[in-house]
C-alpha cells in the first residue's frame, strides 16, 4: 500500500467554490436544496465527484442580533434558499466516484459535509465502496475521506496489500489482506492504523490481534506491520501466540515478542523472541525452552529448524 | 410555447410612455414602465410592449423572497389576454437587490399553469454562485426553478469573483411611495 498514507502527490483540499455541471439543476428554496441530475459532476480543490444525481443543501443565514423592540422575523431554517445561500452539504447518489489526486472512490452515496469537511462514501448493502491507490484497492463498510487532511477512515475495511512486497517477478505473488473493524489513514504519518478485531492474512499464514499499524515509506510501499495488544498467529498446524507482532515487509519476517509461545503438533516453544519466516516456514526461537516430540514431526522433510 | 410574428394589423390603441402598477391583497407588488403599449382587440385582446421595465417585490416566504426588490427589462413584450400567455424577448435583463443579475434572450409565461419558462440560453450570477444553462423552468412564485438542458455553475466562490450591487436595498422592503420616478428603458 499505500500511497494513500504517502504524503506527497496531492495537497490537502482547501475550502472554496464549488463548480458543477448536470443536466438539469431544479431549485426547491422552501426546502433550502438545489436538485442536479443526469451527469453530474462536482469538483473542490482538486477534488472532482461525479454521480447520476446530486443534492445541495445551504446553510440557514446567519442570525441577527435580537432586537427586541422589532417583531422577530422568521430566519434561519425556515427562511427559502435559492443560490447564494452558504453550501452546508451535498449529497451524491448513484454510480458515485470521486477523484483526488492518484486517489480514486467508487461507490453508491457519498456526502460531502461542508462544515465537517468530510466525504462519506457508502454502498448499497450489495457492493461495498472502494477506494484506490495506484493498484492498492480498499474496501469497506463506510469510508470517510478527510478534505482538510489526507486522512481516511474507514469501517470494516477489507483491504489487500498488492504492493506490500516487492516480489520479483519470477516469484508468485501473494498478497497480504487485511480485515478489521476500522481503519485510520494518517497520510502525514505514512502510517494506516487497524482497530478491532484485526486478522492479516498472506497465504496460509492468519495473524489476529486487536490493533495493528502499518507504515510506508515515502513511496508508498509497506515497510512494516505492527500488532499489539496480545497476538495469534495461525500457519497450518502451526500456532504461535505473543504480545506483539512485528512483520518485515522486505525480510518476510514475522517476529513475536512478549512472552512468545510455538505450538506445533505437540511442541511447545517458548522464548524471549520467536521469528518466522513465511514463505520458508524456518522458525527461530531465542533463549528457547520447552516440549518437543521430535515423533510427531516424522512426515516433515526438513520443513522447520528451531534452535 | 412557439414563436409568435410580429402582427401586421394596426392597433386599436396605442399608448405611450406607460406607466402601470400591480397589487395584490393592498400591496404593491409590482410596477412597471413601457415606452409604448399597443393593444389589439382582435382574438380576445393583445398587448405588445416596447423598452419595458418592470420591478418586483416578491413577498415573504416566496421563492424569490430572499432577492428583494427585482427589476426586469425587456425590449419587446407581448401578452394575449384571452389565454394568459405571453412573452418578453430581444435580451431579458434581470437585476435584483441582492446583488444578482441574469440575462436570456427570450422569456415565457403561462398563465394557466403559473409557469415562466425560456428555451434559450441563461445565465446568471449573485453573491455566492454563477450559473449557466440551455433554458429553464419556473412556478411563478419561485417553489422550484428548473434549469435546463444542461447547466454549468459554481457555488460559493471567491468573495472578489462577485461585485455586489452598490446601494443593494435590503429583502422585501416594500417599495416607497415617492418612488414615482419611471426608470429608464435600456
Amino acid at each position: 500500500m499505500i500511497a494513500l498514507a504517502a504524503a506527497l502527490a496531492v495537497a490537502a483540499a482547501p475550502p472554496g467554490p464549488v463548480d458543477f455541471t448536470a443536466q438539469t439543476m431544479r431549485m426547491e428554496p422552501r426546502d433550502r436544496r438545489t436538485l442536479l441530475d443526469g451527469s453530474v459532476r462536482l469538483s473542490r480543490g482538486g477534488m472532482v465527484v461525479t454521480g447520476d444525481r446530486a443534492v445541495v443543501e445551504f446553510a440557514p443565514d446567519e442570525q441577527p442580533p435580537a432586537r427586541p423592540q422589532r417583531k422577530a422575523r422568521r430566519r434561519g431554517r425556515d427562511e427559502p434558499a435559492l443560490l447564494g445561500q452558504k453550501l452546508e452539504r451535498f449529497t451524491v447518489d448513484g454510480n458515485v466516484h470521486v477523484q483526488r489526486g492518484e486517489r480514486t472512490a467508487d461507490g453508491s452515496h457519498g456526502v460531502f459535509d461542508s462544515k465537517a469537511q468530510t466525504l462519506v462514501l457508502t454502498g448499497d448493502g450489495k457492493d461495498d465502496p472502494v477506494l484506490r491507490d495506484g493498484s492498492e484497492t480498499l474496501r469497506g463498510d463506510r469510508i470517510v475521506m478527510r478534505l482538510d487532511t489526507e486522512d481516511v477512515d474507514v469501517q470494516k475495511p477489507r483491504l489487500v496489500l498488492r504492493r506490500s512486497v516487492p516480489e520479483a517477478e519470477e516469484e508468485p505473488q501473494m498478497p497480504t489482506r487485511v480485515e478489521a473493524a476500522r481503519l485510520s489513514l494518517d497520510r502525514s504519518e505514512r502510517l494506516a492504523r487497524f482497530t478491532d478485531d484485526v486478522v492479516v492474512r498472506r497465504g496460509d499464514v492468519v495473524v489476529r490481534g486487536p490493533r495493528m499499524d502499518a507504515h510506508y515509506d515515502p513511496s508508498g510501499l509497506l515497510t512494516h506491520l505492527y500488532l499489539r495488544g496480545g497476538v495469534e498467529m495461525r500457519q497450518g498446524d502451526r500456532r504461535a501466540t505473543a504480545q506483539n507482532a512485528d512483520y518485515d515487509a522486505r525480510t518476510r519476517e514475522l517476529v513475536l515478542t512478549g512472552e512468545p509461545r510455538l505450538f506445533d503438533r505437540g511442541d511447545v516453544l517458548v522464548g524471549e523472541k520467536i521469528a518466522l519466516a513465511l514463505d520458508s516456514h524456518e522458525v527461530h526461537v531465542e533463549r528457547a525452552h520447552g516440549r518437543l516430540r521430535p515423533e510427531a514431526h516424522q512426515d516433515e522433510a526438513g520443513a522447520g529448524v528451531k534452535r | 410555447m412557439s414563436d409568435r410574428s410580429p402582427p401586421t394589423e394596426t392597433p386599436d390603441l396605442t399608448l405611450h410612455q406607460v406607466a402601470f402598477a400591480r397589487l395584490s391583497d393592498g400591496r404593491v407588488v409590482a410596477r412597471g414602465t413601457a415606452r409604448e403599449m399597443a393593444y389589439h382587440r382582435t382574438a380576445g385582446g393583445r398587448l405588445e410592449g416596447q423598452s419595458a421595465v418592470a420591478a418586483l417585490y416578491p413577498g415573504e416566504g416566496t421563492g424569490y423572497a430572499m432577492f428583494g426588490e427585482t427589476r426586469l427589462t425587456a425590449p419587446r413584450v407581448e401578452g394575449d389576454l384571452g389565454t394568459r400567455r405571453g412573452s418578453a424577448t430581444g435580451g431579458v435583463t434581470f437585476r435584483a437587490a441582492r446583488g444578482d443579475h441574469g440575462t436570456t434572450e427570450r422569456l415565457l409565461w403561462d398563465g394557466p399553469s403559473d409557469r415562466l419558462s425560456g428555451d434559450r440560453p441563461v445565465e446568471a450570477q449573485g453573491p455566492g454562485y454563477r450559473v449557466r444553462s440551455q433554458g429553464f423552468s419556473a412556478r411563478a412564485d419561485g417553489s422550484d426553478v428548473t434549469l435546463t438542458g444542461g447547466v454549468v455553475g459554481t457555488l460559493q466562490p471567491k468573495p472578489t469573483d462577485e461585485q455586489p450591487i452598490p446601494n443593494a436595498q435590503p429583502t422585501n422592503r416594500k417599495p416607497k411611495a415617492t418612488r414615482r420616478k419611471p426608470v429608464e428603458a435600456r
